[in-house]
C-alpha cells in the first residue's frame, strides 16, 4: 500500500508540475470569496448587521461573518479534496490507464491516499487564503489553538477522503463527474451549515445534513475557533463524525470492487 | 505453463423496452468452453472475427475478470482463486495509444507502473533502463509521452507490459493502426521476447500475416467457441481449401491431355485449359498438391515449363471459411463440442 500510495503522489505532482491546475485552484479559491463577499454583503448591506434572534441561540454566538468565513473555508477544503480524490479513477478512464491500473495487483488504498497527499498542499493553500480574506474581512481568527486546528484539520482530511472514495465510485458507476460533483457540492453547501445554522432547515433536509460528515467537522471547527473549546470536551461529537466517516470509506470501498467488475466487463473491449 | 480448462464467461444484459418498459434480462455467452495451453516460449495465436470472444478469454486470463464457470492457473496458481497472484505474472498490452500517461516522461511511466507491482526500489533503476533500451527509447526516454509519434508509444506500451517481468503476456491487437514498418519492429520485438527472454504469448490479431509469421499454434475462436486449433499451415490446409497449379507449356499434345485428365479424376480436380497465341495455360485445382504429378508428366513427353505459379491454400481464407461459414464445419449447431474441429497434418 505504501510503495502506491508514494508512487501515485509523485506521479501526480509530476503531472501536476506539467500540467498545474491553476484554473481549478483559482475557481475554487474565487467561490470562496464570492461566497464570503456575497454573505458579508447581505450581512451588512441588507441586513444593516440586524440578525434574527435564533441565530444566537442555534450557534451561541452572534458573530456572523467568523461564522461564515470558517465555513466558506472548510467548504472550499472540502470541494478541493473531494474533486481531487473522487475524481481520480474517472480521470483515469478518460485518460485510457484505467485498464493498466487495474491490471497491476495495486493496493486501491494506496492509490486514493496517493492522489490525497499530492493535493493536500494545495487544498490548504485554497483554505488559507479565504481565511485571511475572511479576516480583512473582519472575522475573529486570531484566537485559535493552533493544536487543536490541526487535529480539527485532521478530522477533516479523513472526512472528505471517505466521502472522496465514495464520490470516486459513484462517478466511475455513473461515468460522470459535472453532474455529480456539482449536485453533491449544491447540496453541501445548502445543508451542512455553510452560512447558515441547518436548525433553519426543515426537519427532514437537517436528516440529510446529518449524514454528511461536512456539518459534524464545522460545528467541531467553530467550536474550537469561535469559543476556543478543547476538543475533548466534544468527543461524542467526534466519535460521530470518525463512525459516520469511516461508514462513506468503508461502503465506498466495498462499492468500488462491484463497480470495477461491471466496469471491465462493459468496457475495455 | 498457462492450463485453461473449459473457461466460460456469460454477461447479463439489462434491457428496457421503450422509456418505461419492463426491464428484461438478457445473457450473452461471451466465452463457451475454451480451453487452450500455452508454454513458456511459445507464441500463440488467438483467432476469430470481432465480437468472437478473443478480448474476454484475455481478460480472463490476466485476473481482471471472473469467469461464469471453467478454471485456469499459470505455474500452478489457481487464477481464481488468487487473482491478484496472477496479476504478478502477466501482463497485457493493447494495440492503440491508451495505458500510458501522456504527462509523463516514458521512464517515469516505468517507475510508476513498476511501483504498482511493489518492485524493490534497487531493482527499479537498472530494470527500466534495460527495458527502455530493448524498446529502443533510451534517447527519448526524459521527454512527456504527449510528445511521441503512435509507434514510439506503442513501444512504450510494451515496456509497460514488461515491467513486472511476467511469466505470460497477453497481445491484444498490438499493431493496430501502426505502419507497415513499425509493425514489423514490433513483431521482432514480439518474437525476441518468446524466443531470448522465453515468455509465453498469447497473441490476437486481425493480421492474418502476423499470425502466420508468429505463431506456433493458433486457436480460432467464433461466438466464444473454440472451432479449429492447430499450426497456421495445419489450419490452413484443414478447411479443404484447394491448392490451385497454373503452368504454361508451349503445346498440348492429346496424349499429356489425356494423362492430366486422368491425375485430374483420380484427385478430384478441376482442370482448365486455355490456348494462347504463343503458349497453353493449364490450371489445376485440388486439395492436394499436384504439381510434382504434373511436372512428371509434362518432363516425360519433352514439355518444357514455360510458368509455373502454385497459390497454396491460406490461413486467411480458412479463417474466413471457418468463422463465416464453408462446408467443412456445421453452422447451425448449438454447442461447441460438435462444432470443434482439430486441424492434423
Amino acid at each position: 500500500m505504501l510503495t502506491t500510495m508514494l508512487a501515485t503522489a509523485k506521479r501526480n505532482y509530476y503531472i501536476a508540475k506539467r500540467v498545474f491546475p491553476w484554473s481549478f485552484i483559482v475557481q475554487r479559491i474565487v467561490i470562496g470569496l464570492y461566497t464570503v463577499l456575497f454573505s458579508y454583503f447581505i450581512y451588512h448591506y441588507m441586513f444593516r448587521g440586524y440578525l434574527d434572534s435564533r441565530f444566537e441561540t442555534y450557534t451561541g454566538s452572534s458573530d456572523y461573518i467568523t461564522y461564515t468565513i470558517l465555513g466558506v473555508s472548510l467548504y472550499t477544503f472540502a470541494v478541493s479534496t473531494l474533486m481531487n480524490v473522487g475524481r481520480s479513477l474517472m480521470n483515469e478512464l478518460r485518460e485510457g490507464t484505467l485498464e493498466a491500473l487495474l491490471l497491476s495487483p495495486c493496493s486501491r488504498k494506496g492509490y486514493f491516499l496517493g492522489n490525497l497527499i499530492e493535493q493536500v498542499g494545495r487544498s490548504f493553500l485554497e483554505f488559507f487564503v479565504v481565511l485571511i480574506v475572511g479576516w480583512l474581512l473582519g472575522a475573529k481568527l486570531l484566537n485559535i489553538k493552533i493544536e487543536q486546528l490541526i487535529i480539527v484539520l485532521i478530522l477533516s482530511i479523513f472526512s472528505f477522503f471517505s466521502m472522496g472514495v465514495s464520490l470516486a465510485t459513484v462517478m466511475l458507476r455513473t461515468r460522470d463527474t459535472y453532474i455529480t460533483q456539482n449536485t453533491l457540492f449544491i447540496i453541501v453547501s445548502l445543508v451542512c451549515g455553510i452560512s447558515y445554522p441547518i436548525q433553519y432547515l426543515p426537519t427532514w433536509l437537517q436528516v440529510i445534513s446529518h449524514v454528511l460528515p461536512l456539518t459534524h467537522v464545522l460545528e467541531l471547527f467553530r467550536k474550537v475557533v469561535i469559543f476556543g473549546d478543547l476538543l475533548w470536551h466534544h468527543w461524542i461529537l467526534i466519535i460521530k463524525l470518525v463512525a459516520l466517516s469511516l461508514m462513506y470509506l468503508l461502503f465506498g470501498f466495498w462499492w468500488l470492487s462491484r463497480v470495477e467488475k461491471q466496469l471491465i466487463e462493459k468496457t475495455f473491449g | 505453463m498457462l492450463i485453461a480448462n473449459n473457461l466460460c464467461k456469460v454477461y447479463q444484459l439489462k434491457e428496457r423496452k421503450g422509456l418505461f418498459g419492463p426491464k428484461t434480462l438478457k445473457e450473452i455467452m461471451a466465452v463457451n468452453d475454451v480451453s487452450l495451453e500455452i508454454k513458456p516460449g511459445q507464441i500463440i495465436g488467438l483467432l476469430g472475427i470481432n465480437g468472437a470472444g478473443k478480448t474476454t478469454t484475455i481478460k480472463m486470463l490476466s485476473a481482471l475478470l471472473e469467469p461464469t464457470s471453467g478454471s485456469f492457473s499459470i505455474n500452478g496458481i489457481d487464477g481464481i482463486r488468487y487473482p491478484q497472484e496472477i496479476k504478478r505474472i502477466v501482463n497485457v498490452i493493447t494495440g492503440g495509444e491508451r495505458n500510458i500517461y501522456w504527462r509523463l516522461t516514458a521512464r517515469e511511466n516505468l517507475e510508476y507502473f513498476a511501483s504498482l507491482y511493489n518492485l524493490p526500489r534497487h531493482k527499479l533503476n537498472d530494470s527500466i533502463d534495460e527495458l527502455l533500451e530493448l524498446v529502443d527509447l533510451k534517447e527519448a526516454a526524459d521527454m512527456p509521452v504527449e510528445r511521441y509519434s503512435k509507434g514510439m508509444k506503442q513501444r512504450l506500451q510494451i515496456a509497460r507490459g514488461l515491467v513486472n517481468d511476467p511469466k505470460f503476456l497477453f497481445l491484444d491487437e498490438p499493431t493496430l493502426g501502426l505502419d507497415v514498418a513499425i509493425a514489423k519492429e514490433l513483431r521482432n520485438h514480439v518474437r525476441h521476447l518468446a524466443e531470448k527472454r522465453n515468455k509465453g504469448i498469447l497473441l490476437t490479431t486481425h493480421y492474418i500475416t502476423e499470425a502466420e509469421e508468429l505463431c506456433d499454434w493458433i486457436y480460432v475462436i467464433d461466438k466464444g467457441c473454440i472451432i479449429a486449433t492447430g499450426t497456421p499451415s495445419e489450419l490452413a490446409y484443414s478447411t479443404k481449401m484447394n491448392t490451385n497449379i497454373l503452368v504454361s507449356i508451349p503445346e498440348l499434345t492429346s496424349g499429356v491431355k489425356k494423362e492430366i485428365y486422368e491425375i485430374a479424376k483420380v484427385h478430384q480436380a478441376k482442370i482448365e485449359f486455355q490456348e494462347n497465341t504463343t503458349d497453353v495455360s493449364v490450371s489445376i485445382s485440388a486439395q492436394e498438391n499436384l504439381t510434382g504429378q504434373l511436372a512428371h508428366i509434362l518432363t516425360s513427353n519433352g514439355l518444357p515449363i514455360l510458368h509455373l505459379k502454385i497459390i497454396e491454400p491460406r490461413l486467411e481464407d480458412a479463417l474466413i471459411q471457418l468463422s463465416y461459414g464453408g462446408d467443412s464445419i456445421e453452422r447451425n449447431i448449438s454447442n461447441c463440442e460438435s462444432r470443434s474441429y482439430k486441424a492434423t497434418s
